[in-house]
Order: C-alpha cells, then sequence, then structure tokens
C-alpha cells in the first residue's frame, strides 16, 4: 500500500506538463510525438513501452490542468491499449507510434447507430475522439457471444467525416458510413468494456488535474476579493462550501487511482466497481463542485474569460463521455446485488429475498 | 504507487482473521448477524479477550502494552474484527486517556492506569461537555480549587457517553477563572467516580437507549496527583485526545459490516415483486452510497500509509471525520427506507424479522449524534478552512 507517484509515473506526468507548458498549441502533437508519449500503451514488440494504466494516470492529471487538448487518449491510448490486445490486420503499429499515420478508435457507445449488412458499414460513428485528423478508425463492438474490431481507412469509399468541437474545447469527429466495405475480426467479449471502463477512467483523471486547478483558483479568489470591507473567504457559509470542494477533490482522487489501479487487474467485477463509482462520483459531486466554484466566485466565475469555466467544462465532458453518472449508477447497483446474493449464501441469509 | 496490501500485511490478515475464528464469542457475533446491537457487556466480554491476546491497545508504544503495529495494521485489525461481527472497542481508556498519559501523564500515573485501562479493570468515561460548554468546549465552568493537597470540584458535565458504566472519569476542569484566555486556566484532571459528591444521572436518547448522563459533581475532592501534567495546560492535551478520538470516528470498518447488513435487508424486502436490491429506485441510492463509501476507504488508507506508527495524525483527522460519520447516518437511513411501514414498529421483540424492522429506524436516531459528537461537522469545517486552506 503505497500511494505516492513513483518514479515512473512522476518522469511520464512531468514530461506531458513540459510539453503542455512549452508547446504552442499548434505544435503540442508534434511534441508529444517527439517525446514518445505516443507509444505509451502499445506493446514492446511493437514498439511500444507496454505501460500501465496506473503508470499513465498522473499524466491525464496534468493534461487537466492544462489549457491544451492533445488527442492523447482518442489518438494514443487507447488505439495502443487496443492493438496491444487484439489482432488488427491493416494497422502498422510502429507507424501509429512515429505519426505517420493517425488513428482514433470507436467503442459501443459511439457505434449504436453503425450496422454492418454484408460486409458493408452503414450509419454514423459519433463523437469519436481523436478522430478529426486520423487517416483510420478502429471499431470496437460487443456481440452477443464475443467482441469484434476492424480498421477502416477514412479516405476508402464511402466514408465521410464532419469534424465537430465539444463543450471543453477538444476536437471529435462523427464518421458517416455509406456501404464501406469491412473486414472483422474476433476479440475478447471484455474487450469493448474494458476499453470502455479504461477511456472513462481517463477521461475522469482528466477531470481530477482540472478539478484541483478550479480548488486552487477558488480558494485564492476567496482570500483575496473583499466585499462588506473584508476577504470573501472570511464569511463562513463560503468557508464551509470550500471545505466541501477540497474534501471532495481529495476523494475523488482516491477513486482515480483506485480505479486506474483496478483496470490493470484481472478482477473483472472489482474494475467496473471501481470505475462505476469513480464516474458517479465524478457526475454527482464533482459536477456540484464546479458549479459551487462558480457560484463562490459570482459574476467574474460566469464569463469565458476567466480560466475556471475551462475546468468546469473539462468536468462536464468527462460526466458525459464513457457512461453518464445515471448509467455507472445502473451498472453498480447490478454489482452490488451480485455481492448480496453471493453474502446471502455465505452468511446463511439464503432464506432471505 | 501500489495499491495492494503488502504481503506482510495479508499474513497479518490472515492472523487475526485465525484470532476471531478462535475467540469472537458466538453469541457476540450473532448478535450483529442477526441485525441487533451490542451491547455494554458485549464490549467489556470482548475487550477482556481482545486484552489477553495483547492487541487491546494496538496505538499505545510497546512499552505501555501497546501491539506495535503500522496505522496499516491497525486499520486491518479494525475491519476484520467488525466484518467478523465484533464490537467496537470503547475508545475511552484505550484511545483517548491512555496516549494523554503515555504523553503527558506522570510515572505514577502511567504505572498505575495503563494497566488497569488494558486489563478492563477501570472503566473510564470523559467529562468535557457541559450543559454550557458544547462545540465551544473552552467555555466550561466546571471549577477546580486547590485546596492543600486536593482539589475540590464544582460543576456538571453532560452527554457523558457510558458514565453509568464507569468509575474513573477524565475531565477538564477551571482551574483559573481570571486566565486572559477561556483556553489558558483549564487543566485535565482525573476522577474517581465513586467519591462523594458525584452523582450521575441518566439522559434517554431518541433512540429510546441509555447511552449518556449528567454527571453533577458537588464538593468532590480528588488527590492533587490526580492533575495530569501542568495546571492550566489541559486546553493542549485535550487538543491532543480530540486528535486521537476523530480519527477512531470515520469508522472505515464498521461501515463496511453495516453496508453488509443494508444489502442483506434489500435482498430480503420485496418491492412490486421484485427483490428491492433489484428496484432501480433503491438501488440508485445504494450506488450512491456505495460510491461515497469507495471513496472514504481509499482516502482513509491513503493517510494511514502516509503516517508513520505514533505519528500526530491529528490534522488528517477532520477529512475522515465528516465523510465517515455522514456515510453511517445513510446506511441507517436507508435500511429505514427499506422495511416501508415496519420502520414505524417501536418495541423490539426477539425475532429478526423484528431486529431488520427496528435496526434502520433505531440506527436512524442513534446517529444523528454521530455529526454532533467529537466535533460538531460544522465546527469541523471551521477547522479545516482555518488549518488547511490558510482562509
Amino acid at each position: 500500500m503505497d500511494f505516492d507517484l513513483s518514479d515512473e509515473q512522476r518522469m511520464i506526468a512531468d514530461t506531458v506538463a513540459s510539453v503542455l507548458s512549452d508547446a504552442g498549441a499548434e505544435d503540442v502533437w508534434g511534441a508529444i510525438v517527439d517525446s514518445g508519449l505516443t507509444g505509451m500503451t502499445f506493446r514492446e514488440d511493437q514498439g511500444g513501452a507496454a505501460l500501465s494504466v496506473l503508470s499513465i494516470a498522473p499524466a491525464m492529471v496534468e493534461l487537466g490542468r492544462s489549457q491544451k487538448h492533445p488527442p492523447m487518449l482518442g489518438g494514443a491510448i487507447l488505439p495502443g491499449l487496443l492493438s496491444a490486445r487484439c489482432a488488427l490486420p491493416g494497422l502498422d503499429a510502429e507507424k501509429v507510434i512515429e505519426d505517420d499515420i493517425r488513428v482514433a478508435v470507436a467503442l459501443p457507445e459511439n457505434l449504436t447507430d453503425v450496422r454492418t449488412h454484408g460486409g458493408a458499414l452503414t450509419g454514423t460513428a459519433r463523437q469519436l475522439l481523436g478522430a478529426s485528423d486520423a487517416h483510420m478508425v478502429i471499431l470496437c463492438r460487443q456481440e452477443a457471444e464475443g467482441a469484434a474490431c476492424a480498421v477502416v481507412d477514412l479516405a476508402a469509399p464511402g466514408v465521410t467525416r464532419s469534424d465537430q468541437i465539444l463543450v471543453d474545447g477538444q476536437c471529435v469527429a462523427d464518421v458517416t458510413f455509406d456501404g464501406a466495405s469491412v473486414s472483422w475480426s474476433q476479440a475478447d467479449k471484455d474487450l469493448p468494456v474494458w476499453l470502455t471502463d479504461i477511456a472513462a477512467m481517463m477521461m475522469c483523471a482528466v477531470a481530477l488535474g482540472a478539478a484541483q486547478s478550479l480548488r486552487d483558483l477558488t480558494r485564492d479568489y476567496i482570500s483575496t476579493r473583499e466585499q462588506f470591507g473584508k476577504p470573501i473567504g472570511r464569511f463562513q457559509v463560503l468557508q464551509h462550501d470550500m471545505v466541501d470542494i477540497w474534501h471532495d477533490t481529495e476523494h475523488f482522487a482516491s477513486l482515480v487511482f483506485a480505479a486506474a489501479s483496478a483496470c490493470d487487474g484481472t478482477d473483472v467485477a472489482a474494475r467496473q466497481r471501481a470505475v462505476s463509482a469513480l464516474k458517479r462520483f465524478c457526475g454527482t459531486r464533482m459536477r456540484a463542485a464546479a458549479a459551487c466554484s462558480i457560484q463562490m466566485h459570482g459574476g467574474i466565475g460566469t464569463t469565458e474569460e476567466y480560466e475556471l469555466n475551462s475546468y468546469v467544462k473539462r468536468i462536464l465532458v468527462a460526466d458525459m463521455l464513457f457512461g453518464t453518472a445515471d448509467v455507472h449508477a445502473a451498472r453498480l447497483g447490478r454489482l452490488i446485488a451480485e455481492t448480496a446474493r453471493a453474502e446471502a449464501k455465505t452468511y446463511g441469509w439464503e432464506h432471505a429475498g | 504507487m501500489d495499491f495492494a496490501f503488502s504481503e506482510s500485511e495479508i499474513s497479518f490478515r490472515d492472523e487475526v482473521r485465525g484470532f476471531l475464528a478462535d475467540r469472537l464469542p458466538q453469541d457476540i457475533r450473532d448478535t450483529h448477524f442477526g441485525f441487533r446491537r451490542h451491547s455494554w457487556e458485549h464490549m467489556f466480554r470482548w475487550h477482556k479477550i481482545v486484552a489477553e491476546q495483547g492487541w487491546v491497545a494496538p496505538y499505545w508504544p510497546v512499552e505501555y502494552g501497546g501491539t506495535g503495529w503500522s496505522p496499516v495494521q491497525q486499520y486491518i485489525f479494525d475491519e476484520e474484527a467488525m466484518l467478523a461481527g465484533a464490537p467496537r472497542l470503547r475508545p475511552f481508556g484505550l484511545k483517548m486517556l491512555g496516549p494523554v498519559l503515555i504523553r503527558y501523564g506522570s510515572d505514577a500515573q502511567r504505572a498505575h492506569f495503563l494497566p488497569r485501562i488494558l486489563n478492563g479493570e477501570d472503566y473510564w468515561c470523559q467529562g468535557f461537555s457541559e450543559p454550557g460548554a458544547g462545540s465551544d468546549l473552552a467555555s466550561l465552568k466546571t471549577r477546580a480549587e486547590r485546596v492543600g493537597d486536593v482539589y475540590r470540584i464544582n460543576g456538571q458535565k453532560a452527554w457523558t457517553t457510558t458514565g453509568q458504566h464507569a468509575n474513573w472519569m477524565f475531565a477538564l476542569v477551571r482551574t483559573n477563572p481570571d486566565a486572559a484566555r477561556p483556553q489558558e486556566g483549564i487543566s485535565f484532571v482525573l476522577i474517581d467516580m465513586t467519591l462523594p459528591g458525584v452523582e450521575v444521572r441518566p439522559i434517554i436518547t431518541i433512540d429510546g437507549d441509555h447511552h449518556v448522563n449528567e454527571v453533577f459533581l458537588n464538593d468532590v475532592e480528588i488527590p492533587a496527583d490526580m492533575l495530569v501534567g501542568e495546571e492550566n495546560k489541559g486546553w493542549t492535551y485535550a487538543k491532543f485526545l480530540l486528535g486521537n478520538e476523530r480519527v477512531g470516528i470515520a469508522n472505515v470498518g464498521q461501515n463496511k459490516a453495516e453496508m453488509r447488513l443494508l444489502r442483506a435487508i434489500a435482498l430480503r424486502e420485496q418491492r412490486n415483486g421484485l427483490a428491492l436490491i433489484d428496484d432501480p429506485v433503491f438501488a440508485n441510492k445504494l450506488a450512491d452510497l456505495e460510491t461515497d463509501f469507495q471513496a472514504l476507504e481509499i482516502t482513509n488508507l491513503r493517510m494511514l500509509s502516509s503516517i508513520t506508527p505514533g505519528g500526530d495524525s491529528a490534522a488528517l483527522a477532520p477529512f475522515l471525520k465528516l465523510r465517515g460519520s455522514e456515510i453511517q447516518q445513510r446506511i441507517n437511513e436507508l435500511a429505514m427506507e427499506a422495511v416501508g411501514p415496519r420502520a414505524a414498529a417501536w418495541a423490539g421483540q426477539a425475532s429478526e424479522e423484528a431486529a431488520i424492522d427496528r435496526y434502520g429506524t433505531h440506527g436512524w436516531l442513534l446517529s444523528r449524534a454521530f455529526t454532533i459528537f467529537g466535533g460538531s461537522s460544522e465546527v469541523m469545517k471551521n477547522i479545516v478552512a482555518k488549518q488547511t486552506l490558510a482562509i
């Protein structure tokens, strides 16, 4: 049991932090490629570093503190994890790591409108992270008895892309298929859920960085802003709100790293419990903390110019993608019921229920 | 960063489980698994069994009968004991007074009182709060005057938990009413509850039980060597003691055991032909509770693993107390909601059915005190704002 950052975690986080602070908005992806950060999750025999989810999580916290939006998750972490665990004919991992080709991943929640008929795709894959300048998309879908993956070239006939910007400022794309040909390969049944869990956890790590910045900004603001002849932080009602934000941010940090660790483990139920609790916490307590921080700032908190709004929006988007708070509450509820049934057997409560 | 328990912690957990399997009496275990709450007699019997094992005061240094366990080991013991259905050991002698005597008491006080705390010969209560001094503890009025070789004490203490069972009380008394600040005129004394002038009157709380008391002190004369440390320095010792108390109040182990009871109740109850635990409305509430509990559990371990044995954890305490006490209240609230109208039944009977009906309502009422004692939530937030946030 050790909650300090390891040397490896610190090194990766420091690298990301310095890339984000030093590179201009236009060059940030190039700097990430040059720093070797695109290969973090690919296997070593693919030219990657095979890093664990827990090793990368603090780097994503750094991303959340910044005002930049390189597609670390959609363009590097998710493709690496997917291709490390599933054979993907047509995808050259080394070229992805070198940034010769760019890829994005479509998970089941992106694919609800996409159908395959006789090897041809129709429908629109929505809000794909990192897809706005990608050459290829890896589709990852859940099937009744398993899962399947396929690589689609975005320049192929019958494929069109439409770029979008999310509320927090990151670029995504919708990709529409109109009879594009596809060849699915079978994958492990847990793969789509596993990858979605990791994506959800990473979004929350970004939200944690944003929450930490939001907390610090709010504390500094109420310590210096004067009304009624004194800093507003002297008023008890604001102090108590500030303490709540402080505690929620610490508890959120606990859940982020515990979920990261669970994503590296083999216990599927434990991973799902950890990720769903994290996402539920993000959407309930952290969204409320973000709203409270605006309230404590007063008028200035409602402006687009003041940087607070960028952190608030990161928290909003982290809640929305990869299963909303309600979706995760429902899954957590099912897991709790499973636990209860197992306990009833163990403790002789079987006559109950 | 590593979220796994170490091999030595895992083998320690096995050792604790072995001890609990061998020594925790079946009737005490059945009390918990039968949705009933432990009595004082259960606690006292269990205290003696744990003391025989030498494990009753893990927070004390080894030379005074402590165990030398790390904070994480202490947590493991607590968690395993709670999950096995053991009662909570009462903190007054073990967690509150013991560390104060070890740090600030005289050699004679340590030699006499510490072994008697360990073996259960003395049972202590806490004489801090007064009718006019709750959150504002420093305004306490109970007066101690030095008269020759004794202190003569007059005043009234309130909310004295299990004072009806105690033969000793540690108390804060005012020895200098003229001090510049109220905190500077307070002393920490040890009062023999069998002395003339000590009168204990029950206060029945809203759960219908007798947990707390008023204690009247009329011309009670205690020997001058029952003063702990220096005269008028009692506030310093009390702050040290309250820091220790608050860490214990996070109650992660007990919360975990009570969440399991709540799951069992929700599985057993029916709603619209479904087990209640499968009802989406109730399942959502359970999920929110589980979410906050996971956050508390991990944050607690984060804090425990960052402090060294015997270290001062007072700064960490408010974090854990605030959310821990709130979670304990919510567990009981859901247990009460789960049984619906049957929760309105008041008089408990011996059957398991009745115990379940009463469990949540009784707990909801009982647990109102959890966000009040040991520093109310509002006072805790004031402390965090001042110390942690520097605002």
